[in-house]
């Protein structure tokens, strides 16, 4: 009797082990892609990663509610009466941590340069050597986190790098020692975007010498974004700007100054760099708050900015009509030309619609260099640096000129800040050329920093790590590190 | 009146014909309990009648009929069995059965029915004669000796499982006259929380199970529909639907249509459901549905009609009930805007009374020969409160009404192909159409709209332009299933369940040109498609060890393949009025314009082995043990099978008592219980990979890769150790009923989502496994027969739950003192804190005095915001065996509630409760004019931060008042058998002190969102009031 149940027993726990390790789970997945795939040495694959870390920059301008909604409207060089910006701190230049369009625009500006990077780890892994010293993805994947290092510096007080906490994905062959997340000031980041810049340089010139095509034959993005020539040009602009602001930043002038004219004569007039808008992914935040819907709420040319906000125009020229003929700040009224137009009137209330043509559809790129930018940073040098004040107006006038606008006048005075600043000195004319060129693209902070713009009450430059010493109206003239950074990173204590 | 005449106006059927001839009990097989159980069980009518010789020499045939001792009612689905010979059948809707074809000689009849009371008889059966024995059942919540079959490795009775398990009987079912799965397990079982309810047709409910066990898991219930694994969505949600444009979504639970379900089985925590395995620590809800009885064909037909009325929405102070209850008139939430709502319906309310109607007709019988089925068919319709105007003239779409119908077809077939083997083969389709309102918390949504009048995002305040959006949902679910049962010997058993679950969702959402907010327009075609194929074994051989110990051995494994397939396809801008389908879908308006495409496919594959053993001594006393082997979701793109499994271990005890000489009679059973076990809990999909996605599809020269989450290679599914002890109690004659079980529970292995630092470049969170969490609660139920009489009978019925858990260590997360997470929407998790709880940083010190408001300079944990505790009750009165009342009402407690619409309306300064704060301040700030509010009121209106419009979410509702009326058979036409008109009230009063006036129990996404509950812009359960007739023949 207990032999047969034994043997029962025996059989029974025989067809439970096969049973057991019979057992299996698995999951596929399709529609995604698994990183190590992304390791193969396909030419398909790692251009389009380089495209993908295109789209990782463009995040930085339309993650909601946008890097440029929220800063620049700190800045008036948007007026934004839309409920994204909280009317009462971010339009006064005075943000939190906390808000959201800091907290995003912090993490997607970290993230783009990572993708860019991430195009040349992969690289690395994926191709041979020889190929990869002279693939024009590397290039574009170097300047990419250049462009990213310029946002980052143009922005944000100070900065940090963790690259080596984002498990193994980091580019791991810059001997970068920055990458503790430790705070770097503004002036190591632009170090960086000279780093990114002239290995992009040194990149792109390697392949134009090695007869490399364009990788990317057709499409958008292939009309120049990938290459060879044109990456060499949009890396000397990107190291035009490293240089310039370093000089800015009063980092051995003398030498800085003289790279950034260097490498800015190198890049024609009518050169434009974009970060391709791709309307997939995100729509052009300024499109979509004007043209595609009301949330902008009214007109973000700063031509009727109510006095209120304000008081004082901007650089003493009157808050309404200030340019109403320059092409370069062009807008269309809603409610005498309503085509493409979301809505005539601001909801809610009678106030007209007016969008900017800088922005005309939901696909509109960002421009990151530009040869007009270009001619004023020579204009700057020729004031800042050797005090030629001719060499200094033929240089804006050569931007002028490229727009379609005539001349300034030649007053020929170099001028210092003041504010309200009536006079039309040749400062007040960079600043307002700087102004009209680079509109709503995000350069008018670092502007207001490095000059320590009377245009910020009190004259004189904020930390937000000292928040609590803000008075009321005060503006900060760099935006603080993001609560989300502050809360993990011990570097950083949030205020 | 005399209680003899109500009588008689009740039940004109006379008095002699309502009980059966005779009231003795012919046999008595297992005489222990005392004279008032004798009543009871001669209540129990045994009569041996003679019947007229049939033609067979040798063999005779029994008949009788199974009534319901509390209500004097047939019983449908009684098992009658005469014990040792495989004879069997169960009982049709009148209660009458017959077993054919049975062997001259002396037999014991046993009958059973979950939820009742067994009885056996001994009966003689002389050959050519018919044998006529009836039975009475009465309810027994501690029916040891029902086969349960969910948590265990094969069939077993209760007396035998270590582990609390609640049963719902399709008698109970019956008396709550459910409209969807949701009614059936709301308030129903100790440990089951049913949450969120609304006036919007078509959305379901979540269902947890002991509350919240996981942080970041599901915390989902698997389910299981005869021996199935259905999908385990959950809701049928997607980017159209619940978060995005409706606030709602429809369940998969929801799918299967009440009157089908025979019985639903629940285990609820890991001690339970060990034997399932890596995905089962959130329990397990199996529902059988009906089968076949031998015997010729039986019908059953029920007809409802309801109408259901929206009630006040918004505080008392608005008489407009935020305009949605009257469009008339402005204020008081504008007082500048006094003229009325500019689409205001015909009515002069955005509410109406929304109609349904529900059908259900079923047919069981089978053949003397084994076979059996059941074929049921069902349709109803429901709508929704929201009144959405007529479409204007011209106007081709949109403006259609919120409705959901439901067709419901079921087959299930039975038959014995072999000796020993049954096989049951059960399929069932379900089709399900929803015209969805846009709503919940969007700028287009419906809700949003009328309250934040010309605030809101309609031009003018045309507030029915938001019903030029059309949102259609379609899901088909189909279900198939066998179920085969091979007993070579009364010792071997084997069980083998195959089935197939396929479901697909299609949302098809259209703005058509001229939208208001997307004048181009839109369609979005959304599809959903999950298939799960199920293979379950399960063995056992049970074995007398000695004379007072019996083993049983049981083995098996599961199969578990399931695919989810998506494809949505976004057209935006048409080219012209008219059909406005993909196809008029152009790119040449402007850019951005056409077509864009996403397709996506999840695979999912698990399986594993399990083997338990069960020792009972004398049975009355059970030692099981077992263990589950699996392994969980890997992700692997070429499916590569992995053994890194996981060992599941379980351990249960329980003894009855009761069975002891020395126990007293008085309480006739009392049974203790224990149970420990583990399961787990899985990673989130995508968890252990780095995963990138294409950006730009629609542009294929563009196209490019761009991260879409970080995977962590070392993350491990989550385990809960859970240990449970509880009694079963029955006493004075079955009269009072008492259940308890108290569990605990420790979860290690905790998923969180650990946010590397921003400057890392990674935005995207990690999953990880630091966390610990503790668990603990008390589960009761009491059933009390008050009143037995011979007229009358009144029971009352009540539940009771209470959990708490409590953060234990979030590892390296979390930061502060205490150590906290922030999560979203002012919430976070906090070692030695339940959770989630909501927490604030500019509470007031001094909230209840008439003065401004003074900061705290801490953080505040404000409360959890899920309910800890649920009470909910019940009571039956039955008059004459045919006039029944039902009430029953839940409630839930221990929890805050956000209501978010009233916030932002506060935040735009159009909230009633705040009119006159900012006056009221400044008064007080120039004149020291004494203030009317509170600090606390104050400090919510002038700052209307999320932190400020949390509140005490408790509330208790009658949930439903029914009358029911079993008509005299001398009114029924001759082939009926017996029908029963019902009135039905739901909804008929909500206790509260949640002072938005939302209904703290109508919950934006209520079917989905688990952590973060908000009460806002939500349309308020309404009150219905149903009408149905149910019939057999």
């Amino acid at each position: 009797m207990m032999k047969k149940q034994w043997t029962t027993y025996g059989a029974v726990a025989a067809l439970l082990a096969v049973t057991a390790f019979a057992g299996c789970s698995d999951t596929a997945i399709v529609g995604s892609t698994l990183d190590g795939e992304l390791a193969r040495g396909d030419e398909g694959i790692q251009l389009a990663l380089a495209r993908g870390s295109n789209s990782e920059l463009t995040d930085v301008f339309t993650v909601d509610p946008g890097y440029k909604r929220v800063l620049l409207a700190g800045t008036d060089d948007i007026y934004d009466g839309g409920t994204a910006t909280d009317e009462e701190n971010s339009q006064i230049g005075n943000w939190e941590d906390s808000d959201i369009g800091i907290v995003n625009a912090w993490q997607q500006a970290f993230e783009g340069s990572w993708a860019g990077l991430k195009v040349v780890n992969n690289a690395i892994t994926a191709f041979s050597e020889e190929r990869f010293q002279t693939t024009p993805l590397v290039a574009r994947g170097y300047l990419n986190s250049a462009h990213a290092e310029k946002l980052i510096g143009d922005f944000f007080c100070e900065a940090a790098y963790g690259f080596d906490h984002t498990g193994g994905l980091a580019l791991d062959n810059l001997g970068d020692s920055e990458f503790d997340a430790s705070p770097v000031g503004k002036d190591s980041v632009f170090r960086r975007m000279v780093t990114f810049a002239e290995l992009a340089l040194a990149q792109a010139e390697r392949a134009v010498a090695a007869g490399e095509p364009n990788p990317a034959n057709e499409g958008v993005l292939s009309d120049g974004h990938f290459e060879p020539e044109r990456l060499v040009t949009a890396a000397h602009g990107a190291l035009a700007q490293a240089y310039h602001a370093l000089a800015s930043l009063g980092v051995d002038p003398g030498m800085n100054w003289s790279l950034a004219v260097q490498h800015a004569a190198q890049v024609p007039t009518d050169f434009v760099e974009w970060t391709i808008q791709d309307p997939a992914v995100e729509d052009n935040e300024f499109w979509d708050q004007s043209w595609g819907n009301n949330g902008a709420d009214t007109e973000i040319t700063l031509y009727s900015a109510p006095s209120t906000e304000l008081p004082q125009g901007f650089l003493g020229v009157p808050a309404t009509f200030l340019w109403p003929d320059d092409p370069r700040v062009g807008f269309q009224d809603c409610t005498v030309d309503d085509r493409g137009c979301h809505t005539p009137f601001a909801d809610g209330d009678d106030t007209p619609m007016w969008v900017p043509l800088k922005y005309p559809d939901e696909g509109s790129d960002d421009e990151m260099v530009t040869g007009t930018e270009m001619r004023l940073i020579e204009a700057e040098e020729a004031l800042v640096n050797r005090g030629d004040l001719n060499g200094f107006y033929d240089k804006v006038d050569e931007a002028r000129a490229f727009h379609g606008v005539g001349p300034t006048e030649r007053p020929m005075v170099v001028g210092a800040f003041e504010w309200p600043n009536a006079e039309d000195d040749a400062m007040s004319i960079l600043d307002r050329e700087r102004y009209l060129d680079l509109h709503m693209e995000g350069r008018r902070l670092f502007d207001l920093y490095r000059w320590d713009h009377p245009f910020i009450t009190g004259n004189h430059v904020l930390s937000p790590r000292h928040a609590s010493e803000l008075g009321g109206g005060t503006r900060m003239s760099c935006a603080p590190v993001a609560e989300s950074e502050c809360t993990l990173n011990p570097n950083f204590p949030c205020p | 009146m005399k209680l003899s005449r109500l009588i008689s106006w009740f039940d004109p059927v006379p008095h002699d014909r309502r009980r059966t001839p005779s009231r003795a009990r012919a046999i008595p097989l297992r005489w222990k309990y005392g004279p008032g159980r004798l009543g009871t069980v001669l209540g129990a009518a045994v009569v041996f009648i003679a019947a007229p010789s049939l033609s067979a020499q040798q063999i005779g045939r029994v008949q009788g009929t199974v009534r319901a001792g509390e209500s004097g009612q047939p019983l449908q689905g009684v098992q009658i069995s005469l014990q040792g010979t495989g004879l069997g059948v169960l009982s049709g809707a009148d209660g009458r059965f017959v077993i054919a074809d049975v062997p001259a000689g002396s037999y014991t009849v046993g009958v059973t029915l979950i939820g009742y009371g067994g009885e056996e008889q001994q009966i003689a059966v002389a050959a050519g004669a018919t044998v006529t024995v009836d039975f009475t059942l009465f309810v027994r919540a501690v029916e040891l000796e029902a086969l349960v079959v969910t948590g265990t490795a094969t069939a077993a009775r209760r007396r035998e499982i270590g582990n609390s398990i609640a049963v719902i009987t399709s008698q109970q079912i019956e008396a709550i006259n459910p409209v969807n799965i949701d009614d059936i397990l709301r308030g129903k079982a100790p440990g089951v929380t049913v949450q969120g309810q609304t006036g919007t047709a078509g959305a379901g409910s979540q269902v947890l199970l002991r509350g919240l066990g996981s942080i970041e898991g599901r915390n989902r219930p698997l389910i299981y529909v005869d021996g199935i694994r259905l999908n385990d969505r959950g809701a049928y949600e997607s980017g159209s639907t619940a978060t995005g444009n409706t606030g709602q979504a429809a369940t998969v639970l929801n799918s299967i249509d009440p009157a089908d379900i025979d019985r639903v089985e629940i285990i609820k925590g890991a001690a339970a459901a060990t034997l399932y395995g890596t995905e089962a620590s959130a329990g397990v809800i199996q529902i059988f549905t009906k089968r076949g009885t031998t015997g010729a064909p039986r019908w059953s037909l029920s007809v409802e009609t309801g109408i259901a009325d929206p009630l006040q929405v918004g505080p008392d102070e608005d008489p407009t009930g935020l305009h949605l209850n009257d469009c008339t008139v402005g204020g008081p939430l504008r007082p500048d805007q006094t003229g009325p709502d500019p689409d205001c319906p015909e009515s002069g309310s955005w509410l109406k009374s929304a109609f349904s109607q529900d059908y259900h007709l079923s047919v069981r019988g089978g053949t003397a020969g084994g076979f059996t089925y059941y074929g049921s068919g069902g349709f109803a319709i429901q709508e929704g409160i929201a009144n959405v105007p007529d479409r204007p003239e011209g106007v081709t779409v949109g403006y259609d009404d919120n409705e959901a119908q439901d067709l419901n077809l079921r087959g299930n077939f039975g038959f014995q192909p072999a000796s020993g083997l049954n096989v049951r083969l059960n399929s069932a389709y379900t089709r399900r159409d929803i015209g969805w309102i846009p709503d919940g918390d969007t700028d287009r949504g419906f809700y949003n709209n009328v309250v934040f009048l010309d605030e809101g995002a309609t031009p003018d305040n045309q507030d029915g332009l938001v019903f030029q959006q059309d949102i259609d949902q379609a899901i088909d679910h189909f279900t198939i299933s066998g179920n085969f049962d091979w007993t070579p010997s009364s010792s071997f058993t084997n069980r083998l369940n195959i089935g197939l679950d396929w479901s697909n969702s299609r949302t098809i959402t259209l703005r058509p040109l001229g939208f208001f907010d997307f004048p181009e327009g839109s369609r979005v075609w959304d599809e959903e498609q999950t298939r799960v194929i199920t293979v379950d074994y399960a063995g056992s051989w049970s074995q007398d060890i000695t004379d007072s110990w019996r083993s049983t051995l049981s083995w098996g494994g599961q199969l578990n393949d399931r695919e989810d397939r998506g494809l949505r396809v976004d057209c935006r801008g048409f080219i012209a009025p008219g059909e406005q389908v993909l196809s008029e879908c152009q790119e040449a308006q402007f850019e951005g314009g056409g077509i864009g495409l996403q397709e996506d496919r999840r695979g999912f594959r698990s399986g594993g082995g399990f083997a338990e053993a069960r020792f009972g001594w004398k049975d009355r006393f059970f030692l099981s043990g077992g263990v589950r082997a699996d392994a969980f979701s890997q992700i692997n793109q070429d499916l590569d099978l992995t053994f890194d499994f996981l060992l599941y271990p379980k351990v249960q005890a329980t003894y009855t008592l009761s069975d002891e000489d020395f126990w007293p009679d008085w309480i006739e059973t009392f049974r203790i219980r224990g149970a420990w076990g583990e399961s787990g809990e899985p990673p989130p999909q995508n968890a252990l990979q780095t995963l990138w996605q294409i950006a730009g599809a629609d542009e294929i020269p563009e196209s490019g890769f761009i991260i879409q989450s970080v995977g962590n290679p070392d993350i491990v599914a989550e385990r809960t150790s859970e240990f449970e002890l509880g009694f079963d109690a029955s006493m004075f004659d079955d009269r009072v009923v008492l259940q308890a079980t108290g569990f605990h529970s420790k979860t290690t292995d905790g998923i969180l989502f650990n946010p590397l630092l921003p400057s890392s470049g990674i935005v995207e969170d990690i999953p990880v496994n630091p966390g610990e969490w503790t668990r603990k609660g008390v589960e009761a139920s009491f059933d009390v027969v008050a009143l037995d009489m011979d007229d009358f009978r009144l029971s009352v019925n009540g539940q009771y739950q209470w959990f708490d858990n409590e953060v234990q260590s979030l590892g390296e997360l979390g930061t502060g003192d205490p150590v906290c997470l922030d999560t979203d929407f002012s919430q976070r998790i906090c070692v030695g804190d339940a959770f989630p709880q909501a927490f604030g940083d500019e509470q007031a010190e001094n909230p209840d005095e008439f003065a401004l408001p003074v900061l705290m300079d801490t953080t505040l944990n404000l409360g959890r915001t899920i309910p800890n505790q649920e009470f909910s009750a019940g009571l039956t009165a039955n008059f004459l065996g045919r006039l029944t009342f039902d009430v029953f009402g839940s409630g839930q407690f221990g929890h805050i509630l956000i209501d978010d619409a009233a916030q932002e309306l506060a935040d735009e300064d159009i909230w009633p409760q705040c009119a006159g704060v900012d006056d009221a301040v400044d008064a007080f700030e120039d004149n020291g004019t004494p203030l009317p509010f509170t600090a606390a009121e104050i400090l919510r209106c002038t700052d209307a931060d999320n932190e400020h419009w949390f509140f005490s979410g408790d509330y208790f509702r009658i949930q439903s008042a029914s009358l029911t009326y079993q008509l005299p058979e001398n009114w029924l036409p001759g082939w009926f058998e017996r029908a029963s008109l019902q009135f039905q009230v739901t909804n008929l009063a909500l206790f509260t002190g949640y002072p938005t006036g939302a209904d703290p129990d109508a919950i934006l996404g209520g079917a989905v969102n688990e952590l973060f509950r908000s009460s806002g812009y939500t349309l308020p359960v309404p009150r219905t009031f149903t009408l149905r007739l149910r019939a057999n023949f």
